[in-house]
């Protein structure tokens, strides 16, 4: 099923992807009406209803007398991922797209026995990297991230800036590349360590996701575990369900 | 109080936890707060692509589950799409059953939006959540049909415990 069959739907879809590449940025004037429906070769009652739909959307917002802007970024629907494939966007990215100023920290990353669900993801492994970030937006903690890869694989993990570079590139490089991801979602608080550094009380509930990246051949090449601050995060899901068989 | 039961929503799991739980391992309960005939307000009408005022089927209904008040579900169907449903008694059959019954309905593209919000003292009340349990699960979703008609818009508040999700992804 495809929505976007439709051209005023097609034309929808093309103005939110032109915002979250950054081509329209928040408070970007668009084209006029006219303008477009000349552009494209379409009517202009069809460009009128692509921007209505996306003024409902609140991703438009239409001022008497002056014009279409865009007023915010389009929710990134799609299956819940954080990878940085070309169809979902990295965390960093998706922050920065948003106008807001993102940055981040390495908190800690050494070299650990694995231990408890880290255990059962690698139980082959002696020894993993445990990586620890802190992103931040505005200066402000967002959500923090634990992953974990096997020092099997990437021996040489600590010679890396994790701060600034990204993790797939590094794995690539090291002739690796997960494939297939699974995400896990579910709601928890933040374990009582972290609570500081996040500047959060321990009764605050985050969405945690767990996230596990496979190579070719099935082995797994990442554990991530990722606490995401609700202020900040609301993510969407797609499915298609059968009904046959229901009662 | 026991919140052990959770849900969890795959790529194919229907948004219904009556069509999800092992009747043999826990207890459900639908009690339905409200059922009526309603006009849609100008948020509910964009969510379901009609005119403002069209009219719905709006159910409301609390789920127990395990002898505890776990979530309460609000379905706003197009009633264009589900009339002759007004009257069902939805406390053993899920909605998505009897849509899959009554109108042949077989297949439904789910779109949801998931957040966490703090409960209001209705939300607190009938969800018995502790004094220093704030904050629920808000499940915004739109079922549309195979003919790409949005057929009923949700709102599912529960305890944050009650729904986990996993998607699986492949770019080989």
């Amino acid at each position: 099923m495809n929505r976007e069959t439709t051209i005023y739907g097609q034309l929808m879809e093309s103005i939110r992807n032109k915002i979250i590449s950054g081509d329209l940025k928040i408070g970007d004037r668009l084209e006029s009406e006219r303008t477009m429906s000349e552009k494209y070769g379409i009517n202009r009652m069809t460009v009128r209803k692509a921007l209505k739909y996306l003024e409902n959307e609140g991703v438009l917002e239409s001022r008497r007398g002056s014009g279409t802007y865009v007023s915010k970024m389009p929710l990134v629907q799609g299956k819940l991922s954080m990878d940085d494939s070309n169809h979902t966007l990295s965390l960093s990215a998706l922050i920065r797209q948003r106008g807001m100023k993102s940055t981040r920290v390495l908190l800690s990353m050494s070299r650990v026995l694995p231990k408890g669900d880290v255990a059962m993801v690698y139980p082959e492994e002696r020894k993993v990297y445990e990586i620890v970030r802190l992103s931040l937006i505005n200066d402000r903690p967002y959500a923090l991230q634990k992953v974990y890869i096997p020092c099997s694989l990437f021996n040489d993990a600590e010679r890396f800036d994790f701060e600034e570079g990204s993790l797939y590139e590094y794995m690539q490089d090291k002739g690796h590349k997960p494939v297939r991801f699974r995400t896990d979602l579910k709601i928890e608080r933040l374990p009582e360590e972290y609570c500081k550094i996040m500047q959060t009380d321990r009764n605050k509930k985050y969405m945690l996701f767990e996230y596990y990246g496979y190579e070719t051949n099935g082995q797994i090449l990442e554990y991530t575990v990722s606490y995401h601050d609700p202020e900040y995060t609301k993510f969407s899901f797609e499915s298609i369900v059968s009904l046959d068989g229901l009662g | 109080m026991n919140r052990e039961f959770y849900l969890l929503k795959d790529y194919d799991t229907v948004p219904s936890i009556r069509d999800n739980i092992d009747l043999n391992e826990h207890t459900f309960q639908r009690i339905t707060l409200a059922q009526n005939v309603i006009e849609a307000n100008n948020y509910i009408s964009r969510q379901l692509d009609l005119p403002l005022a069209s009219k719905l089927l709006f159910i409301n209904s609390l789920v127990v589950i395990d002898e505890v008040p776990r979530c309460i579900e609000k379905i706003y169907a197009s009633l264009a799409e589900v009339r002759g449903l007004e009257t069902y008694d939805y406390s053993d059959m899920s909605f998505y059953a009897i849509l899959n019954r009554e109108k042949g309905i077989s297949r439904l593209f789910i779109r949801e939006e998931v957040k966490i919000v703090e409960a209001d003292d209705q939300e607190r009340e009938l969800l018995k959540l502790e004094d220093d349990d704030r904050e629920i699960m808000l499940i915004k979703g739109t079922a549309i049909s195979e003919n790409e008609k949005p057929l009923a818009y949700y709102e599912t508040v529960s305890d944050t415990g009650l729904y986990r999700y996993r998607s699986v992804t492949s770019y080989e």
